[in-house]
């Protein structure tokens, strides 16, 4: 079974300066004051243009031999995310997304002959939108803890490991990702680029013991 | 149970809750994924034998097992249509086993979906589900709600407002769920959230769910000072962790309870347990509480205002707060044609610059001809809510655009204005004192604007007397107007003002404000006379002043107040707007070639085009700046960020400032040899490929490096490439992927280049999917970053 997909908001997601930084590979200590403040406020500046929401849904997997069966109907092919799944017979399936504007004005820096914004930019999205996805994790995490359900340590993404891209297909196929403004060319790219598709597994033996 | 039952209760004890439900229904065999109202419908023993644990436990309230009983969540299970029997059904089975042992509170949750414009749901919609279900909660004999584990104030709001409209009686308890950041999932924090509920209010405040006893107590502490409800906290016992195939929650209900004496300290007046919680738990902390006496109910109740994710306190000494008067299409074409046209792009910007600029609240007025102005009300509410983190002062007349927006506001605001006309004290006031908005008192009778000082106090205390008469209201809710006239008029309209406000300080002992550029209407020079009445009002106690941030002197003046007064703690404000940074620019060169070339190191693009024109005007030849100053210059960079003491944010810097100098020269030396002997470089991202930063950064340089950069974009097929690089008779060209799925359309670009006959052409891939190998394999070279293409296309050359 396939639950019904929810889309849900993330306007809470803190920006991640730390990691921006590491992708910009600048390192902060090394960085003249007055060009640090520069680009911090590059930085919060590309972060008011991200809109975060996100979409998730549950479904019934079996896995064996290295084979990943969703709802007795999808297969995945990857001995990586089956060793990640072993212990479930559910995972989550969610998306997360930056939004258009973080995109769009990273374009129009570079339109505008201030590729230092572009950059900036362009490695705020990145580096946030991961954040937004350990925030629906952390999400996630925390609603199937209320009935004593785990997630697996490690989220999985399509392109990960042995797990191919083509996964890609198959969660927009299950998540209402045009819902929250991400769709998927044929070459399996999303659009707006600052997007993520993810799987989790519960582990859930649905037997919850309380200190037993 | 009523309101002041509850009370009386929370001020004689500290009130036990229950622990957790779900894992508890769980135990007693309900399986995952099933509807848990409609299991408990079919086999009501196990709520009953869960209640009695807990009563016997100690808890003095438990909660009906509603959770997810409202028409959204029961849809999921086809069961939408059995709202209210569902919650009737399960309040009668609750309270008839209480039978008197405690009492049983509705549980109400988040829907599961969310408003607009994260969600679908439209907020009228959501009070109207919440509605349905607190009726039939009512009906069934719930003795209170409790509205918790919600992820966002405003759903929250919703509850709260549903529950004051539909069971008026019953005690409301609110939490919400807080992160280790100490946010919800929304970006509430704690001290809005709380602010803002029991304004509306709620009964009690606090946090369930959450993170264990230790962070949700250390939040009671910090926000017990501004509570005028009991607080709550239901903290998890920890979080699960599967041991032996068993979920376990690890906290053991010893550990659980010997979290009591740091919950009393911290001011905890009601409390409970949340996920992994057990009857054994609650008996651990109920019986180490019932030994302590309950503290204390609400400490000093402080005025604040609160958006979604920040508040302002209005009357306290900590600076002075700006209330930024620019929205407000009074006398501002644009803003007027921008609102008749339906367009808020211009009350966004001046929300932001007026952030920007130092404003802590911001007024909206948009009393305009030819304008709706409670649906504009509304969408500018709904649009500064998503976009800025600021409490609002909803500035109108009108008690129907006032309630629209009270309504809907996702904080507390601030209302401007009560006066003492009867229409504002008939109309305008209850809508305020539903929503338990903040209030700006302003002394204006029907019979006009009272002359002297002591009819202004009695108008005032007049004012004030009413707003008394509401029980959510105390004086500290309220700042008065000083009621700024301008001193053109004659008189001593000023000193009338700041007596006004020193009366407000030193005997009503409440916060004031004043609208500042009043003070010099028809009087040349405003800023001056601007600026010092103020530094005389903020001497008399001046809390909050309305006016324009952008204006220097004002904001000066308020930062230079704020030291004097002792406002600005270790004086961190003034020095931060006055103190040089000690980093700022090095002295830069005087002679204008060793300018221009310290501004590309430098990265300093604001000044470089001045820079350049005065080198042109004294004479010096474009190609001498080009070569000897932007060359030289980037050369440098080059240099820095190849060693590692620059990085790619400073190497962009630089370029973007050569850039802008290249700009200004480059039509100048068109004419000349230099031109005419540049490579060129065709660059492009592969077809199927969207993703061209990277090689966006490389034609950036690969320009400041003075080779002629014809840029196709992304998304390009190979035959477009090989066409440019035929046509522009191109030495070099650049190929970017950032996929696996797309890098193979490298190797085609290069097999359909050898098949045209372009065996000259030099290719450099580069992109997050590619390496050296693959370019070996392919025929070409790997560069891996901008300066890396810059050096192969400059070998290639010198070669």
């Amino acid at each position: 079974m396939i639950s019904t997909p929810k889309i849900i908001p993330l306007p809470a997601v803190k920006m991640p300066e730390k990691e921006i930084f590491i992708r910009l590979r600048t390192r902060v200590q090394d960085l003249p004051e007055s060009d640090y403040r520069r680009i911090v406020e590059i930085m919060r500046r590309g972060f008011g243009y991200c809109r975060f929401s996100g979409c998730f849904c549950e479904a019934d997997i079996k896995v064996a031999d290295g084979v990943i069966t969703l709802n007795d109907a999808v297969t995945w092919k990857s001995e990586k995310l089956s060793a990640n799944l072993a212990d479930c017979r559910k995972l989550i399936i969610f998306g997360v997304t930056a939004g258009r504007e973080i995109v769009e004005r990273s374009i129009a820096a570079f339109d505008n002959a201030v590729a230092s914004e572009g950059a900036i930019f362009d490695a705020v999205g990145s580096e946030s939108v991961e954040a937004a996805a350990d925030a629906l994790e952390d999400y996630l995490r925390r609603q199937y803890a209320r009935t004593g359900q785990i997630l697996v340590k490690r989220r999985f993404s399509p392109g990960y490991g042995d797990w191919a891209l083509t996964a890609q297909k198959d969660i927009f196929n299950i998540l209402p990702m045009d819902k929250i403004g991400v769709k998927l060319s044929p070459e399996l790219i999303m659009a707006p680029e600052k997007s993520i598709t993810a799987v989790i597994g519960i582990i859930n033996p649905g037997d919850a013991k309380d200190n037993e | 149970m009523n309101k002041s039952e509850f009370r009386r209760l929370v001020e004689q004890k500290t009130v036990i809750l229950d622990g957790a439900t779900g894992t508890e229904l769980a135990k007693r065999g309900m399986p995952a994924g099933v509807c848990p109202e409609a299991f408990v419908m079919e086999y009501p023993e196990t709520i009953i034998d869960i209640h009695n644990a807990y009563f016997a436990a100690g808890s003095d309230i438990v909660y009906i097992p509603s959770f997810g009983a409202n028409r959204l969540k029961l849809k999921e299970f086809g069961l939408d249509n059995s709202v209210r029997e569902i919650n009737c059904r399960l309040a009668e089975i609750a309270k008839r086993n209480a039978a008197g042992r405690g009492w049983v509170f509705g549980d109400i949750s988040p829907v599961g979906e969310f408003l607009k414009p994260w969600g679908n749901l439209e907020f009228e919609e959501l009070i109207a589900i919440y509605a349905e279900q607190i009726a039939a909660l009512a009906e069934g004999g719930a003795d209170g709600l409790a509205i918790e584990t919600m992820l966002d104030l405003q759903q929250t709001r919703a509850a709260l407002i549903a529950a004051k409209e539909t069971a008026p009686e019953l005690p409301v308890i609110t939490t919400l769920t807080f992160d280790e950041h100490e946010r919800t999932l929304s970006g509430n924090d704690p001290l809005s959230a709380l602010i803002t509920l029991q304004s509306l209010g709620a009964d009690a405040f606090g946090c369930n769910c959450s993170t264990g006893p230790e962070s949700m107590i250390e939040l009671i502490r910090k926000i017990k000072p501004y509570a005028a409800v009991p607080l709550v906290a239901k903290p998890n016992a920890g979080m699960p962790k599967l041991i032996n195939d068993k979920t376990v929650f690890e906290m053991t209900p010893e550990t659980f309870g010997s979290f009591a004496d740091a919950m009393h300290e911290a001011g905890v007046n009601i409390a409970g347990g949340c996920c992994g919680s057990s009857p054994d738990h609650i008996a651990e902390l109920a019986a180490r509480l019932k030994n302590l006496p309950p503290p204390p109910v609400a400490c000093t109740r402080p005025g604040m205002v609160t958006c979604a994710a920040g508040s302002v306190a209005l009357n306290d000494h900590a600076g002075l707060k700006i209330i930024g008067e620019r929205i407000n299409p009074t006398g501002k074409k644009r803003l007027q044609a921008e609102l008749r046209a339906g367009s808020l792009e211009l009350v966004r910007d001046f929300a932001r610059q007026q952030l920007e600029q130092g404003a802590k609240i911001l007024d909206v007025n948009l009393g305009l001809g030819g304008i709706d102005e409670k649906e504009m009300m509304c969408r500018v509410v709904d649009e500064l809510s998503t976009v800025i983190i600021a409490p609002l002062c909803i500035d109108s007349t009108d008690p129907e655009v006032m309630e629209a927006a009270l309504r809907r506001y996702p904080g507390r605001a601030l209302v401007n204005s009560i006066s003492a006309e009867k229409d504002r004290i008939e109309k305008l006031l209850p809508v305020a004192a539903k929503y338990g908005a903040a209030l700006i008192l302003l002394p204006v009778a029907d019979s006009g604007i009272p002359e002297t000082l002591e009819e202004r106090i009695s108008t005032v205390e007049y004012i004030l007397g009413e707003v008394l008469k509401y029980d959510n209201y105390t004086k500290d809710d309220v700042i008065v107007d000083a009621l700024v006239m301008t001193i053109a008029a004659g008189g001593t309209p000023g000193l009338t003002t700041l007596g006004l406000i020193e009366w407000v300080t030193n005997t009503l002992k409440t916060g004031s404000v004043a609208g500042l550029s009043n003070v010099s209407f028809g009087l040349p020079e405003r800023g001056m006379l601007n600026s010092a009445f103020l530094a005389m009002a903020m001497a008399k106690g001046l809390t909050c002043v309305i006016a324009n941030p952008a204006s220097e002197q004002v904001m000066n003046m308020a930062a230079a107040g704020d030291a004097l007064l002792g406002e600005d703690e270790n004086l961190v404000r003034y020095l931060g707007r006055f103190t040089p940074q000690s980093d700022e620019p090095h002295e830069l060169a005087t002679d204008p070639v060793s300018r221009i070339m310290d501004l590309v190191i430098s990265g300093k693009k604001e000044s470089i085009v001045e820079a350049v024109e005065q080198a042109l005007a004294s004479g010096i030849e474009p190609n001498v700046i080009m070569d000897d100053a932007l060359i030289a210059g980037i050369n440098k960079v080059g240099d820095f960020f190849s060693s590692g003491k620059y990085f790619l944010p400073q190497l962009l810097m630089s370029a973007d400032a050569m850039q802008l100098a290249i700009a200004r020269i480059e039509p100048l030396l068109m004419r000349t040899e230099v031109t005419e002997k540049r490579q060129t470089v065709v660059i492009a991202t592969v077809e199927g490929d969207i993703h061209d930063i990277g090689k966006n950064i490389v034609a950036l340089m690969l320009r400041n490096y003075g080779f002629k950069v014809i840029d196709l974009g992304k998304d390009v097929p190979a035959a477009a490439i090989i066409d440019a690089v035929k046509q522009n008779k191109a030495e070099f060209c650049g190929l970017s992927a950032l996929m696996t799925t797309t890098m193979p359309r490298m190797r085609e670009v290069i097999e359909l280049a050898r098949a045209s006959g372009l065996t000259e052409v030099k290719f450099i891939i580069g992109g997050a999917a590619v390496d050296a190998h693959y370019a070996d394999e392919i025929g070409a070279e790997y560069a891996h970053d901008a300066m890396d293409t810059v050096k192969i296309c400059q070998i290639n050359v010198e070669s």
